[in-house]
């Protein structure tokens, strides 16, 4: 016999050890992409058994198949187009009714079902007992008791799935809703029906029951439908006869009709034999979610996972500096010198290893945010900070984000995957640059403490860290106000039982978050390098070698003239001079040092030159990057570091520079267009260019406006 | 009377959901339907979430979504 492919889908609500069942099932023959067009993750895995190839699909982890979210538009567009064969519903016993109701839904689909009844192990110690097969007859259901941690139950489910899928065409019981919402439906499905091709596509019991629940997707995919005026008239009709009838909305009759039918199933079916007294969960949460303990608490976990994250990481993270720049100067060495030479070892070596480096932050972030998930602290995480949070319509679980941020932008920004709604994450990650992060710094150092004395240093740089999460937290507020209107996303969330998290889910976490990482940001990374190279470098300015020939004759003159001899010290610390001169030379001539004039009239308000407007285009590249461009700027080279004491005495000599155009330069670079790593990642994780374009916008914006004010009041007030 | 003004450890049968739109149906579909009982496990205080225990496993709602379910004391 001829293999041959089925389709199955795994569903199931959120903790239900949906994705556990998932590892077990397609073992390490798996994948992780997109669902198109949206950042919802789609694992697909493939497992041969008997004569089937069986394609698995891990559906988004929902409570229910509205369109209010999009991991449930993603999982109903999936059953809906894919048309699997047969869906795998994963179940956890200890609260089955309200799993259940995910998987009446999907019953409504005509598709067969095999349920999951999951962690029966738990139900027993909670002293639940559920007659499976009894509750399977009952809705027509198959179903099968698992254990997926402990690899129990499953060895069954192929054998259920595949005799499911050979009997179809028996599997046709469905939840009924009670005579008077059965009579609307049937009026609606005979209109529905009336198209024949519609029905081809879409199932009409579903589409009718969508239209009680006035769920606006569905009405526009009725819009193809012959009888399209005729289903709407009726639609409107029957919500309006039933809100009357039951005294409530019809969405919510729906609902309740749907939760009478499974209580009513289940009380036949579901023994409690002992009130357990003892809840683990209880306990901790009673410490954890304490109104005292609680926040400290939760601020002490935080602490603790960013010392992790930057400083266990600094380790490694210093390895693959200094690989990189063994690749660097090995390239260097065997490329001949020129262009060719500038761009790869300068341009993609430096630009891509400069984004590689925050590997191992972003593995160790991450396996923590495993650790907190899994385990469903994260949960009680939004539980403890959703008021404060909620002011600035923000969600408990920005958070995360916002506090990764002051380490850098690139994980905090994907680690707002947590958050399922997406207004919620676009906000949160369009505020996340405005938490300081790490690179930015140097900077900070630099500045201080060549304009401020050691008892304001800390002061000045609370101030600056503190005005930016004031524009983070006050940014998002106005985001919630203009482009993404509407309330935050109901706090209507789950506080699931705490569990030891499963090793093997973390590591494939962490190894598809870092993959993702690599290649996506990766390739813009490069196009972005070479850009900045390319703006650093040209126009070429041809060296006037007789002119520097002359500065250092004239130099040496004068040192011999006053010293009577040449020294050593003396030659060095000339061909410094000479070097740095050079490249600040090629710099100005360059298209950035072009730009930095051209600005020049834009920044000046802000008490900046063109000098500084250079370091502010080099900027883009990374952060860090000011620091060095400041030091080529003020003829001090470009290996300099925060603490080199001569680009702090250049910069305080320069006549230009006080302590007010340092304090709105700090001011600028916290703000501004972040750098070019993380408008990567806004890209990939937000799809839409037009999402970086507002950022760099938005941010250039707000920067000039805070330097501004500050800087003319400052002037007003006599500080300049 | 409505879901918030109860206090800890008290006891309750849901009457009635009084918001419409997503955040009713959302609450509703977690289970707080007509009938159900539950345990209101803790407050969190200044008007912080609200933590209930229905159908054997914990549900955390705002003070502004609790307020719109109407319950009556058992």
């Amino acid at each position: 016999m001829a293999d041959k492919t089925i389709v199955v889908g795994i569903a199931g609500n959120p903790n239900s050890g949906k994705t556990t069942i998932f590892n077990e099932l397609t073992g390490a023959h798996h994948k992780v992409g997109n669902y198109a067009g949206v950042t919802v993750e789609k694992r697909e895995g493939i497992r041969k058994y008997k004569d089937y190839t069986i394609k698995i699909y891990d559906l988004p982890g929902t409570y229910s198949l509205t369109s209010y979210s999009l991991d449930e538009l993603v999982a109903r567009d999936f059953i809906i187009d894919e048309k699997p064969d047969v869906i795998i519903d994963v179940m956890d016993s200890t609260n089955i009714q309200r799993h259940l109701y995910l998987c009446m839904q999907i019953q409504e689909f005509g598709i067969p079902i095999v349920g999951l009844l999951n962690m029966t192990d738990e139900a027993k110690q909670h002293g639940i007992e559920i007659d499976s097969l009894a509750l399977g007859d009952l809705l027509g259901i198959p179903m099968l008791k698992t254990v997926g941690r402990k690899k129990s139950g499953l060895d069954g489910v192929f054998d259920l799935v595949l005799s499911t899928y050979e009997n179809k065409n028996k599997q046709k019981k469905c939840l009924l809703y009670g005579n008077e919402l059965e009579m609307h439906i049937d009026k609606i499905i005979n209109l529905i029906s009336k198209d024949e091709k519609f029905i081809k596509n879409y199932p009409p019991r579903w589409i009718a029951v969508k239209l009680l629940e006035k769920d606006q997707n569905v009405c526009s995919k009725l819009k193809t439908n012959e009888a399209y005026d005729q289903i709407i008239h009726q639609k409107d009709e029957s919500i309006k006869w039933i809100a009357g009838h039951f005294n409530r909305d019809s969405e919510i009759v729906v609902t309740e009709q749907r939760y009478g039918y499974i209580h009513g199933a289940v009380k036949e079916t579901l023994k409690v034999s002992l009130e357990t007294k003892f809840s683990f969960s209880e306990a901790v949460d009673k410490v954890v979610l304490n109104n005292y303990f609680g926040l400290p608490l939760f601020l002490f976990i935080m602490w603790g996972i960013f010392q992790l994250t930057f400083k266990l990481g600094e380790f490694p993270m210093s390895i693959l500096e200094l690989i990189f720049n063994q690749i660097g100067n090995f390239a260097g060495s065997i490329i001949p010198d020129g262009l060719i030479k500038s761009l790869i070892v300068d341009g993609i070596i430096g630009g891509v290893g400069g984004m590689l480096v925050f590997l191992p932050n972003i593995l160790i972030l991450f396996f923590c945010i495993s650790i907190l998930e899994d385990t469903g602290y994260m949960a009680r995480i939004a539980f403890l900070t959703d008021k404060f949070m909620h002011k600035f319509g923000l969600h408990g679980q920005s958070f995360i984000p916002f506090v990764t941020g002051f380490g850098c932008s690139i994980p905090a920004i994907m680690s707002a995957r947590t958050l399922k709604n997406e207004k919620d994450r676009l906000i949160t990650i369009l505020a996340v640059p405005f938490f300081s992060c790490g690179a930015k710094l140097p900077v900070y150092t630099l500045l201080i403490s060549a304009f401020f004395s050691e008892s304001m240093s800390g002061n000045i740089l609370f101030s600056i860290y503190m005005i930016g999460i004031l524009l983070g937290l006050f940014s998002s507020l106005l985001f919630r106000k203009v482009i993404a209107k509407g309330i935050s996303s109901p706090f209507v969330m789950e506080l699931p039982p705490y569990r030891a998290p499963a090793a093997k889910g973390i590591g494939w976490h962490m190894a598809e978050k870092c993959w993702f990482y690599v290649k996506k940001a990766g390739t813009l990374i490069v196009a972005a390098s070479i850009i900045v190279w390319f703006i650093t470098t040209f126009p070429q300015l041809k060296t006037d070698d007789a002119k520097y020939q002359k500065i250092r004759m004239d130099i040496e003159n004068k040192i011999i003239s006053e010293n009577g001899l040449l020294a050593d010290s003396d030659i060095r610390q000339i061909n410094r001079i000479i070097e740095v001169s050079q490249v600040q030379e090629a710099l100005e001539y360059s298209i950035a040092g072009k730009i930095g004039k051209i600005i020049e009239p834009v920044i000046k308000p802000l008490g900046f030159d063109w000098k500084i407007g250079v370091a502010i285009i080099t900027g883009f590249a990374a952060k860090e990057v000011v620091v060095s461009t400041l030091g080529v700027m003020y003829k001090v080279g470009s290996d300099v570091t925060e603490e080199d004491d001569s680009l702090r005495g250049a910069l305080r000599n320069d006549p230009y520079f006080n302590p007010l155009v340092a304090y709105v330069l700090m001011l600028f670079i916290l703000i501004y267009v972040p750098c070019i790593a993380t408008l990567a990642i806004i890209k990939q994780e937000l799809g839409k260019w037009r999402w970086v374009f507002f950022t760099i916008f938005y941010n250039s914006a707000v920067a000039w406006l805070v330097a501004f004010i500050v800087y003319q009041t400052g002037k007003i007030m006599g500080l300049a | 009377m409505n879901l918030y003004k109860l206090k800890k450890n008290d006891s309750f049968s849901i009457v009635k959901i009084t918001r419409s739109g997503e955040i009713g149906k959302r609450i509703a579909e977690m289970g707080v339907t007509k009938g159900t009982r539950g345990i209101v496990v803790r407050k969190a205080f200044l008007g912080g979430p609200i933590q209930i225990k229905i159908l054997n496993y914990d549900l955390s709602l705002r003070k502004d979504e609790a307020e719109s379910i109407d319950v009556e004391e058992v």
